[in-house]
């Protein structure tokens, strides 16, 4: 199988949508993380595009991978989801294309749409080819495989962060921090660049002040009402991942703590009130899990004006508090990786105490939360694996959840129609259990 | 010598009678409950009008899926094989074929003599068959011919699910209640099921001649749709719907050559 | 095909019972201990030498009906720890006095999450296990199997000591010897048993104590050897991909007229073919975490070459004409290295026919119609040569 090797139509599409909005929030303003988050996305493709144009070597990796190492390294590099399924949220139309190709593979239902997504974009080109594909296990047996699977396709070496089951084993700290010593070593071979460690050290940094920085939002988001908008659940999540460890990732957060603080400090909504309207009110508090798809930002939007139903935290934006030292970069590195919420709670067994359902049950306490939200993939063994001891478990603590047939990445997969029909369901449900008090 | 190639489906059981290397008669019929009495009545068709009865025949070969409950049968032969044989008799440069069935569809790859080098059938689910074709058919209350005039009618290509044949039923029947153009759901139904065919073909290699048999090349729409999906016209055969039985018979005449040329019958799977 | 071989008979007994066999029923009777364990990787010689019968949990030979086991893990969860699950919500497995998992894949994993919390089974320990086959691998693994020894011995009561794991080593080395001999005579034209009859082997050889297995493996061999059997196939086929248990699915291949010579499944030649090397190992858990591994790897393991290289030289020792791939629904490693797997053996010249199939499935007829053309393809090609 011979694979194109750039066709850029489609990230050119995404980069001038997401200009496009840019400037229109400029005129508008919703808030400056919002505009931040434009910026930035935008800026993560266009230096793609320019290093491509430059003929540099670019590295392919699964975004969440520590993302430190290649900005240390200098090396040009895309998340190949954010970059992939996550552009079909800015109309990239992307999806029934490469899930097309990646039918060719074998891939079908049982996959992932998001990962099937990111094996279609390499096969049709629409992502620069790379010089070297980077990703890890963590924290799905899909996730193992598909990267290595689209280096094979695109004939190039890759690499493979070996992290054992499960992440909050204390030995999985020296073991994954060797593998990124040699992650480092192995890309140093293949791209002719150099580590710079006084940089590694700065990321580390860097990387801290975004730890501190997501738990002061955490602490403020218990406000009533909510004060962030649903999507930014999603938004904020995984450019986490994609600027770890940079300034543009403190820049980002710094302003979402500040905004977040402000309008709890006024007692105001995260979702702003339609002009001449009165602000939206807040009637129920619901958790999502994992963060809301990015696909259904205006739905949820819809859900809290129309039913006051606001998303007050998604479980993977709680962080622990995670033990950040410059002098030991790669032992930090890894403690950060294996620490981040999706593989804390993910790749842990889901009722150790750093476990899903663990995090879950004690979030709708925290958050005093009247319902959970979780959004189902079907292919998602990870999800699936969990769901009903979760349902479970919150049912004893008192606490309604309701279960989306949802695919996080292929909006046709679930119509807007019957998603909105099932919200209305779980609204009913939490409506009869404020009566019964 | 005269043979018959009998291919008993999951919607038709078809028969063809061969003498010397020519078709003499055919005959389709529905699959009742007994594939036996299906292909009794398929051959008993074919054979009508003709001066031959079903003793005359020297050597019958089933195929399809009731393969294995032909009684008379000397042998049976795999659908794949059989489709491969019986495109390749039509059109000696055919290379690449697309059979679209009613429970399983397949693209293969043959040589120049009509062996099968490689195929691959229908995935996991029952999209990018006849069956969720008919279904569809059966929804909108049409015939499968008038649905792919119909689609072909479409002006506006609308959003559509393409993940799963299940699904786009269901969306078909909400599109229906939102008041959605039927040409229009119907133009994507047809396009949901050319795509999980290209993807089949594409799994095979597609090489020219490209042949499309079965019963849906009756569905203009699908030709069409196919057509623009492979960037090339499919070659149909003037009866698509007996290509299995013919190939069944072409394989009934050589084993039927060999064995009586006191050469041990090739290929020969008994079932 | 000719007599059926008194040991066989003997075999298939045990499989009469599954899953609570007759020899674990005396084990029972006997005052002795069970332990369940899921998955290839778990070192039994460790639970032997604890001095606990180990038995394998798996789905079965059939297809199961898996409504409530879906409710559970989901639909796209495999379709094995879905039938695993269903079985113990039947209570079949109650006679388990513990399970051990491993963390090879989600569906392994999360089987033994569900069944801890719904079975209630003690569950012992889901057993960390690297992605890569490399020495920090190894010694990462001896490390958990440390912990996960003296986790056993608190368990059981009992100390294991470094000569009884020894000898456990021996004993399952053994296995792994004769069950090689087995092999081998599947390298003749006209092996003295079917695919399906190895199976079956297999299948009861994890469903009693090793000492008893062996004995019955080494009849078994003589009379083999001796009964002058010849299983005829048309074409010489390898078996590849995930868990199987279900003969049936065999017996389909070879009722169509081809012969499996040899497999590549945990249940099969996977489970025996590396040895656990005794020599120049001070520490018995060194050299039972290398052994695991280094064997000849699941498709959970990381890169594909390694799998592949290990794949490749059966093709030639056994003489494939063809490589049937069986991914059962929905097992992700499997299918999502199935396009890899058929490439790099087309680019070699074997065919290979792709199966997606249940786990518990038999030959359906949709199976039947692919094999029996990919039998028919490979006797053309035959031809053709």
């Amino acid at each position: 199988m011979r694979l194109p090797v750039a066709d850029f139509s489609k990230m050119d599409a995404s980069i001038r949508t997401l200009a496009s909005i840019y400037e229109h929030r400029k005129v508008s303003p919703r808030g400056q993380a919002e505009l931040l988050w434009y910026q930035y996305y935008t800026q993560h493709m266009q230096k793609i595009r320019e290093a491509w144009e430059r003929g540099e070597f670019i590295l392919s990796m699964f975004d969440a991978c520590p993302a430190e190492i290649p900005y240390a390294m200098d090396l040009p590099w895309y998340g190949t989801v954010v970059y992939g399924p996550g552009a079909v949220a800015v109309g990239a139309k992307i999806e029934e294309a490469t899930l097309d190709s990646a039918r060719q593979v074998g891939l079908m239902l049982e996959t992932c749409s998001g990962w099937r997504m990111t094996v279609g974009m390499m096969m049709r080109g629409w992502y620069p080819r790379p010089g070297a594909v980077v990703s890890g296990n963590p924290t799905c047996d899909t996730c193992a495989k598909c990267w290595p699977l689209m280096a094979y396709l695109a004939n190039v070496p890759s690499f493979f962060i070996d992290v054992p089951f499960p992440a909050g084993n204390e030995r999985n700290i020296s073991y994954v921090a060797t593998e990124l010593a040699e992650l480092i070593e192995w890309l140093e071979n293949v791209s002719g660049k150099k580590m710079d460690w006084d940089r590694l050290r700065e990321t580390v940094e860097l990387g801290r002040q975004m730890v501190e920085l997501n738990r002061e939002i955490q602490e403020i988001l218990k406000a009533r009402p909510s004060p962030i908008v649903p999507r930014m659940t999603t938004q904020s999540y995984w450019f986490n991942w994609i600027y770890s460890g940079t300034p543009e990732g403190v820049h980002f957060l710094t302003a979402l703590r500040d905004e977040v603080k402000e309008k709890a400090v006024r007692g105001a909504s995260g979702l702003p009130p339609v002009k001449g309207e009165a602000p939206v009110k807040e009637r129920f508090r619901v958790i999502s899990i994992p963060p809301v798809p990015q696909i259904r930002g205006k739905t949820l939007d819809w859900l809290w004006r129309e039913y006051g139903v606001s998303i007050v935290v998604s479980t993977f934006m709680l962080w622990p508090d995670v033990e950040m030292d410059p002098d030991k970069p790669l032992e930090s590195i890894a403690r950060k990786y294996l620490n981040n919420p999706l593989i804390r709670q993910y790749f842990n067994p889901c009722e150790s105490p750093y476990g899903t359902v663990t995090a879950t049950v004690q979030a709708a306490r925290d958050y005093e939360a009247n319902g959970v939200m979780i959004w189902g993939n079907p292919s998602c063994d990870a999800t699936s694996g969990f769901v009903k001891i979760m349902r479970d478990r919150l049912a004893e603590t008192g606490v309604p959840s309701v279960v989306f047939d949802h695919d996080p990445a292929d909006p046709t997969y679930t119509s807007e129609d019957a998603l909105k029909e099932r919200m209305e369901e779980f609204v009913d449900l939490l409506e009869s259990r404020e009566w019964e008090g | 010598m005269l043979v018959a190639g009998i291919d008993v489906g999951s919607r038709n059981a078809k028969a063809v009678v061969m003498q010397n290397g020519e078709i003499v008669s055919y005959g389709v019929c529905d699959t009742g409950p007994s594939s036996a009495e299906s292909a009794q009545e398929a051959v008993g068709s074919a054979l009508r009008g003709t001066e031959f009865r079903l003793q005359d025949l020297d050597y019958v070969i089933a195929t399809g899926y009731g393969r294995v409950l032909v009684p008379f049968a000397n042998e049976n032969v795999s659908e794949i094989a059989c489709h491969a044989r019986g495109a390749h008799w039509y059109f000696p440069s055919t290379r690449t074929i697309l059979d679209i069935g009613g429970q399983d569809s397949k693209a293969i790859n043959c040589n120049e003599t009509g062996q099968v080098t490689r195929f691959v059938m229908n995935d996991k689910c029952a999209g990018g068959t006849g069956r969720f074709l008919e279904s569809i058919a059966d929804l909108f209350q049409v015939s499968l011919e008038e649905m792919g005039r119909m689609a072909l009618q479409s002006k506006t290509v609308i959003p559509f699910g393409t993940s799963c044949a299940l699904l786009a039923r269901s969306e078909a029947i909400a599109l229906l209640k939102k008041g959605v153009l039927k040409n229009d759901i119907l133009a994507a139904i047809h396009n949901v099921l050319a795509s999980r065919c290209y993807n089949l073909v594409q799994r095979v290699s597609l090489e020219p001649d490209f042949i499309m048999t079965g019963g849906v090349c009756k569905n203009l729409a699908m030709l069409v749709k196919i057509q623009e999906k492979v960037g090339r016209e499919p070659l149909v055969p003037p009866e698509p719907l007996i290509v299995g039985a013919l190939g069944a018979a072409l394989f009934a005449e050589e084993r039927f050559a060999a064995s009586s040329a006191g050469m041990r019958p090739s290929a020969a799977v008994k079932g | 095909m000719s007599s059926t071989l008194d040991t066989l008979n003997e075999f298939r007994e045990v499989n009469a019972a599954f899953p609570y066999a007759e020899p674990v029923r005396e084990w029972k009777k006997q005052g002795g201990k069970v332990i369940g364990w899921l998955c290839s990787y778990v070192p039994e010689e460790m639970l032997h030498a604890a001095g606990v019968l180990p038995v394998r949990v798996t789905g079965g030979y059939g297809e199961l009906a898996l409504e409530e086991a879906t409710a559970y893990l989901g639909v796209m969860l495999c379709s094995f720890a879905r039938s695993c699950l269903q079985l113990a919500i039947d209570q079949k497995y109650e006679f388990l006095d513990a399970l051990v998992g491993v963390a090879t894949c989600e569906g392994s994993r999360h089987l033994a999450e569900v069944w801890e919390h719904y079975i209630k089974t003690p569950l012992l320990d889901i057993l960390p296990l690297p992605h890569k086959m490399h020495q920090r691998a190894e010694e990462f693994f001896a490390e958990e199997l440390r912990r996960f020894k003296l986790r056993l011995e608190e368990f059981l009561q009992v100390e294991i000591t470094d000569s009884a794991l020894w000898g456990s080593v021996a004993l399952y080395n053994k296995h792994r010897e004769i069950s090689r001999q087995l092999y081998e005579l599947r390298k003749a034209d006209y092996p003295p048993l079917s695919g399906t009859e190895v199976l079956e082997v297999m299948n009861a050889s994890v469903m009693m104590p090793k000492e008893q297995a062996n004995a019955m493996l080494e009849r078994l061999l003589t009379e083999a050897k001796a009964s002058g059997r010849a299983v005829k196939g048309s074409v010489r086929l390898m078996l590849s991909g995930s868990i199987l248990n279900n003969p049936q699915f065999v017996a389909a291949i070879e009722d169509l007229g081809g012969i499996v010579v040899v497999d590549e499944l945990c249940t099969g030649l996977r489970y025996w073919c590396d040895m656990v090397e005794t020599d120049g190992h001070p520490d018995p858990v060194v050299a039972l975490a290398r052994r695991y591994m280094t064997k000849f790897p699941c498709a959970r393991m990381n890169p594909f070459s390694e799998r592949l290289n290990r794949l490749l030289p059966l093709i030639s020792e056994y003489r494939v004409e063809g490589v049937i791939t069986r991914a059962i629904r929905y097992c992700k490693p499997y299918i999502q290295e199935q396009h890899m797997l058929k490439t790099e053996l087309e680019n070699r010249g074997v065919p290979v026919l792709d199966l997606d199939v249940e786990y518990g499935m038999p030959g359906t007829g949709q199976v039947r119609t692919r094999v029996q053309a990919f039998i028919e393809m490979l006797l053309e090609r035959r031809k053709a040569s």
